[in-house]
């Protein structure tokens, strides 16, 4: 894993959704994609599980730094990011379709997860409840796969292993 | 031994992280807080660039940006004339009750206000808050008033030594006490997100039109004279309770296009750093 990638990833998303992602808001809930979601999603299945674990908390992390309260969004990222990696080794998630679906669905439970994890710490919930997440997952599952081609060039995870793969055989 | 290299299973490796999280999301919420402004402070540049790529990108021909400047003024001198006719009207009703009590002739005399910058602002969705760069230290505190564009904006809910937040009248977690010129009774204004607020449980047989002028209610000790919110920008019978209405408020200030705003501080202790209510020093938001 090329970790000072993964910090320039993390800052620049952070970022991103902090800031510039309001101007590509839809509907009147105004939903827009988690960049976060998206790159969680991307590491959980293209990293091993040790990898998929640091970089799901850090950017569970970077996602309570970009809303308000921190724990909700590191506990269930680190969860579902867990989770989906060990998935991962069972059914393996490669075509777009299956990306865009797993997409959807984790950003759906983590969702879900952070607004009863942040109820329970008496923390202030997302706003929308769960049209809101479910817009919210709908919107990143559609650009996920289209960033995923993105973060695969600009992290190159893949010929990593290639090459790591060729030195082996 | 300097060389060995520790090894963590993925396991502990999980549940360090877990007990972390839960550490974090069970801290007071005082400390993660001030933590959150921390972090505001530190990446307060790029952040304020991320902020303002939006708005460059919102900028079109110079002509058309020109009308727009023009109707901004507009819009803040009419906030300004309708902050002033709501005070005379005020005045002449404490004049017609003849009580005799010294009532102040201007709202706002003896208020200061505070300029602030704005470091990060989220004002679309349902969540639309600000950060300013003003706090504790600046005479700040939890649930004061705050002004963009001649007219009252939101309320500040977290202040920490050097910066505060702002949750906007917009917010779907605000709710505020607002009344409507001429319709002698309180309404409670609850923010729809998506830069609008709703006003319900008002009764049919109020009439109410579509512009008139929405205030917000004075609060002693933080704001001493009602002050224009918004507009009415619809005003429909409620789907549920048709005896109702619903009432759609668009705010008189797009917080959006914000730069600046001000904060009210009634009977301010020390005047560092604090305009006095004039017109020519009112905020206006360049």
């Amino acid at each position: 894993m090329p970790w000072p990638r993964f910090a320039v990833f993390v800052l620049i998303a952070t970022f991103l959704q902090k800031s510039w992602i309001d101007t590509i808001a839809v509907t009147d809930l105004r939903v827009t994609p988690d960049l976060l979601l998206i790159g969680m999603v991307f590491f959980a299945i293209r990293c091993n599980v040790k990898e998929a674990i640091i970089s799901s908390f850090l950017l569970g992390f970077a996602a309570d730094i970009a809303s308000s309260g921190l724990g909700p969004q590191i506990i269930s990222f680190g969860l579902l990011g867990t989770a989906l990696s060990n998935l991962h080794r069972l059914i393996a998630i490669r075509k777009v379709p299956h990306e865009a679906i797993t997409i959807f669905l984790t950003g759906i439970i983590t969702g879900c997860l952070a607004f009863f994890l942040a109820h329970i710490a008496g923390q202030t919930t997302k706003p929308g409840g769960l049209g809101a997440i479910t817009g919210t997952s709908f919107y990143s599952a559609v650009l996920g796969p289209v960033l995923f081609l993105l973060l695969d060039w600009l992290m190159r995870i893949k010929n990593r292993r290639r090459e790591k793969l060729s030195r082996v055989f | 031994m300097a060389g060995k290299r520790i090894r963590i299973s993925s396991k502990m490796l999980f549940a360090w992280f877990m007990l972390g999280g839960f550490i974090l999301l069970f801290s007071p919420l005082g400390i993660t807080g001030k933590f959150q402004f921390a972090i505001g402070r530190l990446f307060y540049w790029p952040l304020k660039a991320g902020r303002q790529m939006p708005l460059a990108a919102k900028t079109e021909l110079p002509l058309k940006s020109n009308d727009e400047d023009i109707n901004r003024k507009e819009s803040q001198y009419q906030n300004h004339i309708t902050n002033l006719e709501e005070e005379l009207r005020q005045k002449n009703l404490a004049i017609q009750q003849l009580t005799g009590l010294r009532t102040r002739l201007r709202g706002l005399e003896g208020a200061g206000f505070l300029p602030a910058e704005i470091i990060v602002s989220s004002v679309s969705g349902l969540r639309t808050e600000i950060m300013i760069n003003r706090g504790k230290e600046d005479g700040l505190s939890k649930d004061m008033f705050v002004l963009g564009d001649n007219s009252i904006i939101g309320i500040i809910t977290e202040v920490s030594p050097r910066t505060a937040k702002v949750r906007l009248f917009t917010d779907a977690s605000s709710t505020i006490q607002v009344n409507i010129p001429d319709i002698e009774i309180n309404m409670l204004m609850q923010g729809a997100g998506s830069n609008s607020a709703k006003i319900k449980m008002v009764p049919v047989k109020y009439k109410i039109k579509t512009g008139q002028q929405v205030l917000i209610r004075k609060k002693p000790g933080y704001l001493d004279s009602s002050m224009i919110v918004g507009q009415v920008q619809q005003c429909k019978r409620d789907n549920k309770n048709p005896a109702l209405w619903d009432i759609t408020v668009k705010p008189s200030c797009d917080a959006s296009k914000l730069a600046n705003v001000a904060v009210i501080i009634m009977n301010p202790v020390a005047n560092v750093g604090l305009k006095q209510p004039q017109t020519a020093n009112l905020p206006n938001g360049k």
